[in-house]
């Protein structure tokens, strides 16, 4: 009976610890399949272009992660996703910087041009000021 | 001690660690950059992973787990740039913010400089337009001093034609050509001067124009006048010749002093009275009719007697006719007599014809620019001047008078 209980809960043990394991294998494959997706996504996005070698390492890492999964590596699954994970921030923050450059240039172009219109306009209004004072003494000698 | 230095290097190799990854060592003098402090405050919690990964990593290095050294130093570095691309994202937003802040200050500075453009427009226009009113009003002004000049230009050259044409009726042509010649070329200069617009100067050849053409008629008239008054002359002559032609026995001729008419077979010889006054009268008429004329009444004998005696008898017999001449109303200021004598005769004395034909008085109706009379001629007196000479009174013919030579005129 005691055998029967031992190898019972012997039994129960690999079952759970099977279970566990599987578990966290199913949990990061999720995981890669997921960052495999968002990895497509993000390149659709506006400026993905710019920082190719981001994404190079994102896929490279990606794929790193899923030779690990297919080797069972756990410890380096868990390692490569944790970089995925954080070269994943670090592109949506790059993508960011990249919106942020375009938006700051678009107002910079924008602010020198309406700087220019400005300098522009105070510029034609001194001339014409300048017109009307000519004009204004040729009247006043005309009298 | 030279052979003692391998062996203490070799000692001191064997002492010494393994050397610190590239990675690692980029990381760490990426960490001590001067951005750092304020990644510190902007993402702290990103800088608090990138530490704590880069402690693992040294804590591998240490283990010489070079695969976890190589992974920890590879996920601090990430945060790290995670880190440093945030802060960046944030300074670009600050930068963008502040870009539309120059832009919208720009662009109220741009309507604040349209608006006293605007204003200075609208000054420009009203000023320009006051400058072309004023500069058609000087336009006009200029226009209508031309005007008045050139209407006054006009009217000099008008007098100065209506001068020339008074100098050119007065034949200034012939009587006064240099003024007359000097006068035109001064209106031709008026004419030029016209019609290129220089009024001024136009009015002042005019005036010199006007000027010389009264000039040229001022010398010009007294001649045509004196030829106006002689044609006039010549005519009212030969009005007074048709007149007088009536009476054919007064032998009526126009000579160069004037009007003849010779009375004839009046006076018996040696006698200065009248016989017959009837034939004094169309003279007198004549006389009464034409008062311009100065009357020289010339008294003339045949040749018989003495020269001085036929002068005297002359002279009687002429003033005999002045004196009926003037009781029948011609002004006896108007006569001088005067004296010929035998002087003068106009036929042949040999016969009695002739004789009687030179025993006559001249009636001489003088022209304006003949001198009345000589130095000898005698003004008409009340009294006869014949002393001794007897002159019969009007009216009460001499019965006792021979009758004269009857002649026939021609």
């Amino acid at each position: 009976m005691r055998r029967m209980l031992r190898m019972a809960g012997m039994a129960l043990a690999v079952f759970i610890g099977g279970s566990l394991l599987s578990g966290a294998a199913y949990a990061d494959q999720t995981r890669i399949t997921w960052f495999t997706t968002e990895a497509r996504r993000l390149a659709q996005i506006e400026g993905a272009a710019g920082i190719p070698a981001a994404f190079g390492t994102f896929r490279a890492w990606i794929a790193e992660a899923q030779a690990y999964q297919v080797a069972k590596d756990e410890r380096r699954v868990s390692r490569a996703l944790a970089r995925v994970e954080a070269q994943h921030q670090l592109i949506v923050a790059l993508l960011g910087k990249v919106v942020a450059v375009r938006d700051a240039n678009e107002a910079k172009a924008e602010a020198e041009e309406s700087r220019a219109a400005a300098t522009q306009a105070h510029v034609k209004t001194a001339r014409r000021e300048d017109h009307r004072r000519r004009v204004a003494l040729s009247v006043k000698e005309d009298e | 001690m030279i052979r003692l230095f391998p062996v203490l290097l070799l000692v001191l190799t064997g002492c010494a660690g393994s050397p610190k990854p590239v990675e690692l060592v980029a990381y760490e003098h990426r960490a001590r950059a001067q951005y750092r402090s304020t990644l510190e405050v902007r993402q702290p919690e990103l800088l608090k992973q990138s530490r704590a990964a880069h402690q693992q990593a040294v804590v591998a290095w240490r283990r010489k787990d070079a695969d976890a050294v190589i992974h920890y130093t590879r996920l601090a570095d990430i945060h790290w740039r995670t880190a440093e691309a945030l802060s960046h994202t944030k300074d670009l937003k600050d930068a963008r913010v502040a870009w539309r802040r120059q832009t919208a200050q720009h662009i109220q500075s741009k309507a604040l400089a349209d608006e006293r453009l605007s204003t200075v427009e609208r000054d420009i226009r009203r000023l320009e337009r006051l400058r072309t009113l004023r500069s058609e009003l000087v336009k006009v002004r200029r226009t209508a001093r031309q005007e008045k000049q050139a209407s006054a230009a006009r009217q000099r050259i008008d007098a100065a034609m209506k001068q020339m044409r008074t100098a050119e009726s007065l034949d200034a042509e012939r009587h006064a050509a240099g003024a007359l010649n000097k006068a035109r070329q001064s209106l031709q200069n008026a004419f030029d001067a016209f019609n290129a617009g220089r009024y001024a100067d136009a009015g002042k050849a005019a005036n010199l124009a006007e000027s010389d053409a009264a000039d040229a008629a001022a010398e010009a008239r007294p001649i045509h006048d004196a030829e106006a008054e002689l044609r006039a002359v010549d005519g009212e002559l030969r009005k007074m010749l048709e007149e007088i032609a009536t009476a054919p026995w007064a032998d009526p001729r126009i000579e160069q002093r004037g009007l003849v008419v010779s009375l004839r077979e009046l006076f018996a010889p040696n006698m200065a009275r009248l016989g017959r006054t009837v034939r004094i009268e169309p003279v007198a008429a004549l006389a009464k009719g034409h008062p311009r004329f100065s009357i020289l009444v010339e008294g003339h004998t045949d040749n018989r007697g003495k020269s001085e005696e036929n002068s005297k008898l002359s002279a009687a017999r002429a003033e005999a006719i002045a004196r009926v001449l003037g009781e029948m109303g011609v002004d006896v200021g108007r006569m001088r007599v005067q004296s010929k004598g035998d002087a003068e005769p106009v036929a042949d004395n040999s016969t009695a014809r002739g004789r009687g034909l030179n025993r006559r008085v001249d009636v001489v109706f003088l022209r304006p620019d003949v001198i009345p009379g000589n130095p000898g001629d005698a003004p008409v007196d009340a009294e006869p001047a014949g002393a001794g000479i007897p002159v019969p009174e009007f009216g009460t013919p001499d019965p006792l008078a021979p009758q004269p030579d009857p002649v026939s005129l021609p």
